[in-house]
């Protein structure tokens, strides 16, 4: 998620299909800032949740909107990034886990 | 595992199946066959439900673009569609990853009209003052009076809309044929190996489709 193409398709298909939700696979960053959460979501009205690559490999990052939800919890170990919800004026329960395996078998399997 | 809609959705980095799997050693490896059998076992444990796709059978692709498999995906707990209706799992066409993007889709088609929106960049094109002046002046008035600035802003906005095309359409334009191309050999990658030269072709319109939108940023 480095280059700027990548960047930009995301803000893309946030636009393009009014995205609620979404998860990112690969962002090979160590740190996300709000600032590129603001940017990736073209407004100030999200939440995120991440974890960090390793190095250059990896790393996950939900982003949902804010004023469509509440957070329950949230939750992350090795290989996945999970958020607990309650969206829209029903309060709708929801658990969305983000996942990554690695190529690596040893370290698919732990997961 | 607990009340609500529970959704897991990623890269898993298995297949589901041997016939998810595309590739130059047909025979999977017994790493592989090892992994899927996790994998499996993981499912039916949790008693999770593969979403089904649509758009493409395959949501990777080696830039080879003869090995190709579906290893994104997303599984759901049956709850889900109870709690959120009636959905469809779109695999959308790629370009600047190796991955396609998915995208769950919820509910009516209907996506309402489309609002208008006045660039910024238009301001500095020259040509935009005559063309606002033209749509003002060019249009009949022999209405209400109250009704005259309501419809020549409305003219204005086609008019605007129509000009923004002629100006700035054919790069967009470009771009989207590229990326339809590149997903009609995509597809017929799916169907049958493609041959040294239409790797090649698709590799030519990867540069061509980067470096047009290289400039637009």
């Amino acid at each position: 998620m480095g280059g700027r193409q990548k960047k930009n398709k995301i803000r893309e298909l946030v636009r393009d299909h009014k995205v609620d939700f979404i998860a990112l696979q690969e962002t090979k960053m160590e740190e996300i800032t709000a600032r590129l959460c603001f940017n990736l979501w073209r407004s100030e009205d999200c939440c995120w949740e991440f974890l960090p690559s390793e190095g250059n490999s990896g790393g996950l990052l939900s982003i949902w909107r804010k004023s469509s939800s509440t957070v329950n919890y949230t939750f992350s170990r090795e290989g996945f990034v999970g958020v607990s919800l309650e969206w829209g004026a029903l309060k709708r329960r929801c658990v969305l886990i983000n996942v990554y395996a690695k190529c690596d078998s040893e370290a698919k399997r732990r997961l | 595992m607990g009340e609500g809609g529970w959704c897991i959705m990623g890269d898993f980095n298995v297949v589901g199946e041997n016939g998810e799997r595309r590739g130059v050693n047909v025979e999977a490896s017994s790493n592989q066959l090892l992994d899927m059998s996790h994998y499996q076992n993981f499912v039916r444990n949790v008693e999770l439900e593969d979403h089904n796709v649509v758009g493409r059978r395959f949501t990777w692709y080696h830039p080879n673009e003869r090995s190709m498999s579906r290893i994104d995906r997303m599984l759901i707990l049956e709850e889900w569609n109870r709690f959120w209706g009636d959905s469809t799992l779109w695999v959308l066409p790629r370009d600047v990853s190796d991955h396609c993007p998915l995208v769950l889709k919820v509910g009516g088609w209907d996506w309402g009209p489309k609002p208008f929106r006045f660039n910024n960049y238009w301001l500095e094109n020259r040509k935009l003052k005559d063309v606002v002046e033209e749509s003002w002046n060019v249009q009949e008035v022999n209405e209400w009076m109250c009704c005259v600035l309501k419809d020549k802003l409305k003219n204005l906005k086609g008019r605007l809309r129509e000009w923004n095309k002629e100006e700035y359409g054919s790069m967009d334009t470009r771009i989207l044929r590229i990326k339809e191309e590149i997903e009609e050999l995509d597809v017929r990658g799916e169907e049958s190996m493609l041959s040294e030269e239409e790797v090649q072709t698709h590799k030519d319109k990867f540069s061509l489709l980067w470096s047009l939108l290289n400039p637009k940023i």
